[in-house]
């Protein structure tokens, strides 16, 4: 018998585990294992959390604040951002085109910030995207947000 | 129900399915819908008349494929999601999770345990069930339903029907099953093949009228869809598909197979064929190589490739020994009808190899795996006082490290699938909006559910599970 037990042990543990999580997260909003921790708009947006970006715009939260952003830009530092700033933390041309679709503002008033993150961050395509729309910029003294 | 079989062997067994089967519907119900290869059909079922229209206009809506009960069910869902009130989520992935339960259950049903020593092999074959590779391809993606997980359920529906005391209804069912398989995917003949290779070994459930049956059903399918319809297959440069280490696109595969294509043709059968045995290479790729020439050997190769070597090597030494009655195991219906399945699987994959192919060799595997493990525990080889139950503890300990694992990776598919919505119904493209009010309402329902649904992003997910259960 404690051969049966020692051979079915391991699986019947995962399935335990992952039967309460599956009965938790058909019942409720979220699974024991593993669940969504809750993140901020920028947060989600330095994850190229999309479908999250979206649930809170969606929800109300606006495009052209300034979140927390804990660990994700920098492991282990807090880097508050916009959500457009955020964007640029990931290199990736779609997650800062989804903010502008979704609303976020762009404008002269910060277009040279976003440019000299962009060109800082190595974020090229954002970069050129920006210097094709409102013109080169200047980063001598500007402040970049990390 | 007296007390003692309510805590006997067969009871566990089917509280021990129950509870795998809710953990993986708990994980797949959290997958929004997809859109890639699925919102297309949601979008032409929305307005589709009737079931019947479905399935007419799903004769002849592809040139190599036919498919028409994949519009009916779409179809069915769309309207049951109507009938919840807009919660096409609900159905379409209630349907999916459920589809995973039945699974599961008809598993539990098929290997039929009485003993205490049937159970302990039953746990070790679910997990070999759950964790194989070629099961996650059943759960991870839905087009909008799984059409490779109907084949893999109604191919164990036949296996047990073929195994069962037979009679009239037991044909008519094998038949039924046969029908909607192949008019489900072209995957659809593995069904046959189940039915043969049981027969073959003398399962007699099916009678040979019954057979008869399935054969005329294939015969007339085989001419409908060739004679009639003029449909062709897959071939040369029409997929993507590993290379030994590398892969080789369509062009590639025109430019180095067109003059002779039978060295391609033969690498994918026999590579999706050693993929079940060995969990390498994946989808025709032998990434353990690559991985080896980068000098990145994770975790996840020696888990899977051992495991499943183990458990390969477990079956050959089941196969190739004697019954209590002094019978060749490899006569055994469930050996015959494993091989069977695993090389009818291997010649689908022939212009082109992925997992899903052959994910009903998975399950097929798993039902061989949980009679090795039976013949085991009974009657282990004699080695050193113990040794023979820790060795198949140690591989059922690697195969639960890999049914963990399918959750892992259905947790990424939710947020693949859910992040496929942002570039949907954009506010910059209304142009590309749909036109009609009613699949305009549709679509925008279904990406404000899948928006809805919490999901855990890959960056909140441990970083050491990656190397662990990650994409290899």
């Amino acid at each position: 018998m404690k051969g049966l037990l020692a051979v079915a042990a391991a699986p019947c543990a995962v399935a335990l585990v992952f039967a309460a999580s599956g009965v938790v997260a058909l019942t409720g909003d979220a699974p024991l294992v593993w669940p969504a921790r809750p993140a901020t708009l920028s947060e989600a947006m330095a994850s190229r959390d999309q479908g999250e970006v979206l649930r809170q715009v969606a929800a109300g939260v606006s495009l052209d604040m300034r979140y927390d952003v804990y660990g994700v830009i920098r492991p282990g530092e807090h880097t508050p951002s916009t959500p457009l700033e955020a964007a640029i933390a990931t290199r990736e041309d779609y997650m800062f085109q989804l903010a502008v679709a979704y609303g976020a503002h762009l404008g002269p008033d910060n277009a040279q910030v976003l440019f000299c993150l962009a060109d800082a961050a190595k974020a090229t395509g954002i970069r050129d995207a920006l210097k094709e729309k409102f013109g080169a910029q200047s980063c001598e003294g500007v402040r970049l947000p990390w | 129900m007296p007390l003692r079989s309510l805590l006997g062997p067969r009871a566990a067994a089917w509280a021990i399915g129950l509870l795998v089967a809710i953990g993986l519907a708990g994980s797949v119900y959290r997958i929004p819908i997809q859109v890639s290869d699925a919102l297309e059909t949601i979008e032409r079922a929305v307005n589709t008349p009737s079931v019947s229209t479905s399935f007419v206009k799903g004769l002849r809506n592809s040139a190599s494929m036919l498919r028409p009960l994949r519009e009916v069910r779409t179809k069915l869902l769309v309207d049951a999601g109507d009938a919840l009130g807009g919660r096409y989520d609900v159905a379409f992935r209630g349907y999916h999770a459920l589809a995973g339960v039945v699974l599961v259950l008809l598993f539990v049903g098929t290997v039929g345990v009485s003993t205490w020593t049937d159970v302990a092999a039953l746990v070790f074959a679910l997990a070999v069930l759950t964790g194989m590779h070629t099961f996650s391809g059943m759960f991870r993606e839905a087009y909008p339903t799984n059409h490779f997980l109907t084949i893999s359920t109604y191919a164990l529906a036949t296996f047990a029907l073929a195994r069962s005391r037979g009679g009239w209804l037991v044909d008519v069912a094998a038949v039924a099953c046969l029908v909607i398989s192949l008019l489900t995917l072209e995957s659809g003949v593995l069904i046959f093949a189940v039915a043969a290779a049981a027969a073959l070994a003398g399962a007699r459930g099916i009678s040979y009228k019954g057979l008869g049956g399935m054969a005329a059903v294939l015969a007339g399918y085989a001419l409908f869809r060739v004679g009639y319809l003029g449909l062709h297959t897959a071939g040369l440069g029409e997929h993507a598909t590993g290379w030994w280490a590398g892969s080789v696109d369509p062009s590639e595969q025109l430019a180095r197979f067109a003059a002779n294509p039978f060295p391609f043709y033969t690498y994918n059968v026999v590579m999706s064929g050693i993929s079940v045995l060995l969990s390498q290479p994946t989808a025709g790729r032998w990434t353990v190589a690559q991985a080896w020439q980068e000098g990145g050997l994770s975790p996840v190769f020696f888990v899977e490739m051992g495991s499943s070597a183990l458990t390969t090597a477990l079956i050959a030494w089941y196969a190739l020994g004697h019954d209590a009655s002094g019978r060749r195991r490899w006569r055994d219906p469930v050996v015959v009808t494993f091989v069977t399945i695993l090389g009818a699987s291997a010649i689908l994959s022939w212009a082109y190899a992925k997992n899903e192919i052959i994910s009903t060799a998975g399950v097929f595997y798993a039902l061989a795996a949980y009679a090795a493990a039976r013949a085991w525990l009974l009657q282990p080889p004699r080695w050193p006082a113990g040794a023979a139950v820790t060795l198949l503890a140690a591989v059922s300990t690697a195969w639960a490290v890999r049914d963990a694992g399918l959750h892992f990776k259905m947790r990424q598919s939710a947020f693949d699938a859910r992040s496929e919505w942002a570039r949907e119904l954009k506010p910059t493209e209304r142009e590309r909006w749909p036109a009609d009010p009613r699949q305009l309402a549709v679509v925008s329902r279904l990406k404000a559910d899948a928006i809805a649904a919490r999901v855990t992003p890959p960056v909140q997910l441990p970083q050491w599970a990656e190397s662990w259960w990650g994409e290899r």
